[in-house]
C-alpha cells in the first residue's frame, strides 16, 4: 500500500520536540562502522556517560544474558558479550530514556506497550538464534521498537491517537486500520520509521519496522521482518504486555513458514518465550524511572 | 566558515579517512582468511580441523595453546584436543569453568575473557564456539598474548564468527560422513546378516524378477538344482539352469502369476551327481512396499523327509491293520472249533456217531487250519525278523519238485497234474526244506483255485542262467491289479468265487519272502477266467 508522503509530512511536520539520541550513542554507532575498532576504544567512549554506563552494566549482568560471571566494565562487557549487544543495550537504554515516562492514555498503558515490546524484542532474539543468525542483537532492538510509532502517536499527536483507540475499542477494529481511517491512510509504522531515519538508524530496523505487519513488503530484510513478525504475535498470543490491540492480527503465512517452527515444537518455543521475558524484566526496569 | 566549522570538518575528514584505511585492511585481512579456511572444510578428522582452525588463529595473535571441548549427545562437554593448554590454566589464569563455556556454547557467543592474575594483563582467552544450524559442536578456548580489551576489535570479530562457523560446517561435515560410512557398515552387515539367515535356511530360496532374471538364490537352492556356476543372480534362469528345471520353472512361473501361488509342486529332479531327490516347490509372488507384483519367490524344500514320513505313517497303519486282521483270521477258526464243540458236547447223542464224526472232523479241518495260520505268522515274522537261516546246499531240484508233486497228487485227484521234470539240470545251492515248502503251498494254490477235473503243469527247466519251476493251471485267474497284490499280507482275492476257498492270506507272502532269500524270484502269468502260471526262478550260480 502506497504511503501517503504528503499525508506524512503533514503529521511529522506538527511534531514539536522530538528527543534525539544521546550523542554517546550516536558516536558509538559511527565508530563501530570501522572495522578495527576495539573494545578499549568504544569502552571508553560509553564509560563517558556515567548513568548510561550503569545502566548497560546493570543490563549486561541480568539473566537476559546470563554471563555466570560478574562483569565489571563496559570493555570486558564488549569482549564478552560482543560490540552489538553492548550497542543494543545502550540503544534500549536511550530508547527507555526518550519515551519511558508519560502519562496513561484510555486504552494504550505505556507500561503494558513496554512489556509487549521487551517481550517482542526478547523473543526475536530466541527466533534468530534457532535460525542460527549471527545478527541477535539486530533481531532484539527491532524487536524493541517495532511499535515506537505508536508512542510517538501518543506522546506527539495525541488527539488524532485518543480517536483511533476510541475507534478501535468501539468498532472492535485493529489499531492500524483505526490509524489508516484517522490519519488518512497513514500508520504507526510509517511514523515509527520516519523516527527511524531521523535518528540514523540503520536501514534494516527502519525497514523491518515499516513493514514487519507484512513482511513480503520488506526487500531486503525479509528475514528479519519475519522474525518480528513472529515475535510480535508469539508475544501477543501469550499476552506478554499490550500495544493497543484487542484482536489478534492474523500470522502471515510465509512469514510463519520461514521461522519453521514444526508444530510439535511450539509448546516448547512459547515456553521459551515466557521465560526468556522473564529474564528481560531487567530492561522493564529501566523503562519506568 | 569559523575557526570551530573547519574544526569539526577536519575531525570528521580525520575520522572517515581512519575507517577507511581501516575498511581497506580488513578487506585484504578477510581475503587472506578467505584463503585459509578453503582448506579446512577438506580436513577429515575434528582433530585436523581444530589445529587447523589454531593455525589460522597463530596467524592473527601470539597463541599459547588452545583445548577443544565436544559437546556430547547427552549435551555434558569434555575436553578432547590440547595443544599447550590446561583445564587448569583455564580456571588459575582466566577464571573459566564449565559453566562459562556452556553459557558460550548455548548463547553462541565468541567472547575474550582476561586473565585474572597478576602479570598477566596482556593476555585472554579467546572463547569461539562451534555450531551449524542444525547442532553445536562444542568449544575452543585459545589462550592469546593480547590483552582483551585489544585483541577483539570488531573486525577480529567478524573474521572470527566466519572462521568459527566454517570449521563448525566442516565438522558437521566429518559428523555427517561418518554417520553415512555407519550407516552403510550397518547396511552392508544387515544384508550380509539377512544372506546368511537365507543360506542356514533348509530350505531352498529363489527370487526370480519378472523379466525372468535370478534375483537372489540361497545356497540350499544352489544344491538342490545343483547348480554350479558361481554366479547367475542377474541372468535369466533360462541360460544357467539344466533344461528339465527350466521348464519345471517356466510352468510354476506361470502357475504364480495366474493364481498367486503354488503350493508344493512334485517334482523329481536329478541333480548333477545323478541323485533324485524328491523336490517340492512352492511359490508366492513378490511385491515391493507399493504391493506391484515385481518376481516371484520359489521355496523349493526336499521332500524326501516327508516321504519317509509318510511311510513311516503307511507303515503304521499296515501295523494296525496287521494286528486288526490277524486276531480276524485266528478268531474265525476258533469260533467255529468252539461252537462245533458246544454242540458235540451238550446237543449231539454220544451214540450217534455219524453227527460226531462230521464235528470232529470238522474240528480238526478248522484246527489245522489254526495252526497252519499260525505256523505261517510265525514263519512269516522269523523271515521278516531274520531269524530263519536258509541251510544251504547244492541240491538236485528234480527230486524235490518230483516229491512235491507225489505229495499233492494225493490231495487232489479230481485234477489231472502233467509235470514235465528233467533230470539232467544244473544243481542250485538252496535249502531242501523251505523249497518244498515253497512248491507245495505254489502247487496247492494251483489245485484250490482250479475247478474240479482241470488240468496243472508243473515244469521245471533253465532259462537264462537260472533254473524255473513252473506252475501253471486253468483256474480262476487274477485281474491284473491282483496279480502282484496276492503277495501281500492277508490279502485275499475278493469274489465270490474265491469266497468259499479256505486260506490264510499268508502262503503267497511266506512263499515270495522264501524265493528272495535265495536271491530268486517270482514271476505271475494270469488271466482272469483263464488260469495262472506262477514261476519260481532261482539263479544258478557258478560252483
Amino acid at each position: 500500500m502506497a504511503v501517503d508522503e504528503k499525508k506524512l509530512k503533514g503529521i511529522v511536520d506538527g511534531i514539536v520536540g522530538l528527543p534525539t539520541l544521546p550523542t554517546v550513542l550516536t558516536n558509538v554507532t559511527k565508530m563501530m562502522q570501522n572495522p578495527r575498532v576495539s573494545a578499549a576504544q568504544v569502552g571508553t567512549v560509553i564509560q563517558s556517560d556515567v548513568s548510561l554506563t550503569a545502566k548497560i552494566l546493570k543490563l549486561v549482568n541480568s539473566a537476559f544474558y546470563g554471563f555466570p560471571n560478574r562483569i565489571s566494565t563496559v570493555t570486558h562487557a564488549i569482549v564478552i558479550l560482543g560490540f552489538n549487544a553492548v550497542r543494543s543495550t545502550a540503544m534500549s537504554v536511550s530508547v527507555f530514556d526518550s519515551f519511558g515516562g508519560g502519562g496513561a492514555t484510555e486504552g494504550f498503558d505505556r507500561m503494558d506497550f513496554w512489556k509487549h515490546s521487551i517481550g517482542t524484542a526478547a523473543t526475536a532474539r530466541i527466533l534468530a538464534k534457532k535460525m542460527n543468525m549471527k545478527e541477535l542483537e539486530e533481531a532484539f532492538i527491532a524487536g524493541l521498537l517495532h511499535d515506537i510509532g505508536l508512542i510517538i502517536l501518543d506522546q506527539f499527536v495525541h488527539a488524532e491517537f485518543v480517536e483511533i483507540l476510541k475507534l478501535v475499542k468501539e468498532k472492535d477494529m485493529l489499531i492500524r486500520d483505526a490509524e489508516r481511517e484517522v490519519l488518512g491512510g497513514v500508520t504507526h509504522s510509517e511514523i515509527g520509521g520516519w523516527l527511524g531515519r531521523k535518528w540514523n538508524m540503520a536501514p534494516a530496523l527502519v525497514e523491518v519496522i515499516e513493514n514487519y505487519h507484512s513482511p513480503s513488503t520488506a526487500s531486503d530484510n525479509y528475514q528479519l521482518s519475519c522474525i518480528v513478525h513472529v515475535a510480535d504475535l508469539l508475544t501477543k498470543a501469550l499476552s506478554i504486555g499490550n500495544s493497543g490491540d484487542s484482536r489478534m492480527p492474523l500470522v502471515n503465512k510465509s512469514a510463519w513458514e520461514k521461522i519453521n517452527i514444526a508444530m510439535p515444537a511450539l509448546p516448547s518455543v512459547l515456553q521459551e518465550v515466557l521465560e526468556s521475558a522473564k529474564k528481560s524484566e531487567a530492561f522493564f526496569t529501566m523503562v519506568n524511572k | 566558515m569559523s575557526t570551530e566549522e573547519i574544526t569539526k570538518l577536519e575531525q570528521e575528514l580525520d575520522f572517515l579517512q581512519t575507517t577507511n584505511t581501516g575498511l581497506r585492511r580488513s578487506l585484504d585481512e578477510l581475503t587472506i582468511l578467505q584463503e585459509m579456511l578453503k582448506g579446512i572444510s577438506e580436513e577429515r578428522t575434528i582433530k585436523d580441523i581444530i589445529s587447523r582452525f589454531f593455525d589460522i588463529i597463530k596467524k592473527t595473535f601470539t597463541v599459547k595453546g588452545y583445548i577443544f571441548f565436544e559437546k556430547a549427545e547427552d549435551k555434558s562437554i569434555s575436553p578432547v584436543h590440547y595443544e599447550h593448554l590446561t583445564e587448569w590454566d583455564l580456571t588459575e589464569k582466566y577464571g573459566i569453568n564449565k559453566g562459562i563455556l556452556e553459557w558460550a556454547i548455548n548463547e553462541k557467543q565468541i567472547s575474550n575473557i582476561p586473565a585474572i592474575c597478576e602479570g598477566e594483563e596482556e593476555a585472554s582467552l579467546l572463547m569461539i564456539p562451534f555450531n551449524t544450524a542444525n547442532k553445536d559442536y562444542g568449544i575452543i578456548a585459545i589462550g592469546i598474548e593480547s590483552g582483551a580489551d585489544e585483541a577483539l576489535t570488531l573486525n577480529v570479530s567478524e573474521n572470527l564468527k566466519l572462521s568459527a562457523s566454517q570449521a563448525a560446517t566442516a565438522i558437521e561435515n566429518v559428523h555427517l560422513y561418518k554417520d553415512i560410512e555407519e550407516d552403510k557398515a550397518n547396511i552392508s552387515d544387515l544384508k550380509s546378516l539377512m544372506l546368511n539367515i537365507l543360506d542356514s535356511l533348509v530350505n531352498g530360496v529363489t527370487t526370480i524378477d519378472k523379466d525372468k532374471k535370478l534375483v537372489h538364490m540361497n545356497r540350499n537352492a544352489y544344491i538342490m538344482f545343483g547348480i554350479t556356476e558361481e554366479e547367475v543372480v542377474g541372468k535369466k534362469y533360462s541360460d544357467c539352469f539344466p533344461e528339465q528345471l527350466v521348464s519345471v520353472i517356466d510352468f510354476i512361473l506361470k502357475e504364480t502369476y495366474e493364481k498367486g501361488f503354488v503350493l508344493d509342486y512334485q517334482v523329481n529332479y536329478e541333480l548333477i551327481g545323478g541323485v533324485n531327490i524328491p523336490i517340492g516347490m512352492s511359490t508366492n509372488v513378490l511385491r515391493d512396499d507399493d504391493l506391484k507384483i515385481i518376481g516371484v519367490t520359489i521355496l523349493s524344500r526336499d521332500m524326501t523327509a516327508s516321504q519317509e514320513l509318510d511311510r513311516l505313517r503307511k507303515l503304521d497303519k499296515l501295523k494296525s491293520d496287521f494286528v486288526s486282521t490277524v486276531s480276524h483270521e485266528l478268531r474265525s477258526p476258533l469260533t467255529t472249533i468252539k461252537a462245533y464243540l458246544d454242540t458235540l458236547i451238550n446237543r449231539v447223542d454220544e451214540d450217534d456217531k455219524e453227527t460226531r464224526n462230521m464235528f470232529i472232523k470238522t474240528i480238526e479241518t478248522e484246527a489245522n487250519r489254526l495252526s497252519r495260520l499260525i505256523e505261517e505268522m510265525l514263519d512269516l515274522s522269523r523271515i521278516e525278523s531274520g531269524k530263519i537261516q536258509l541251510e544251504l546246499k547244492y541240491i538236485d531240484l528234480t527230486e524235490v519238485v518230483e516229491n512235491t508233486v507225489n505229495l499233492c497228487k494225493v490231495q487232489s485227484e479230481t485234477h489231472t497234474i502233467h509235470s514235465d521234470i528233467p533230470s539232467d539240470l544244473p544243481k542250485v545251492m538252496a535249502d531242501t526244506d523251505r523249497l518244498t515248502q515253497v512248491f507245495i503251498n505254489l502247487l496247492n494254490n494251483s489245485i484250490k483255485y482250479s475247478p474240479e477235473g482241470k488240468n496243472i503243469w508243473v515244469k521245471l527247466y533253465e532259462q537264462e542262467n537260472s533254473l524255473r519251476i513252473s506252475f501253471k493251471d486253468e483256474g480262476l485267474g487274477l485281474k491284473s491289479e491282483d496279480k502282484y497284490k496276492v503277495f501281500e499280507k492277508f490279502y485275499r482275492v475278493d469274489s465270490q468265487k474265491t469266497s468259499d476257498i479256505g486260506g490264510t492270506g499268508l502262503g503267497l507272502p511266506v512263499v515270495k519272502k522264501l524265493v528272495e532269500m535265495h536271491h530268486g524270484k517270482i514271476i505271475v502269468e494270469s488271466e482272469i477266467d483263464k488260469g495262472s502260471e506262477f514261476i519260481v526262478v532261482l539263479p544258478i550260480k557258478e560252483s
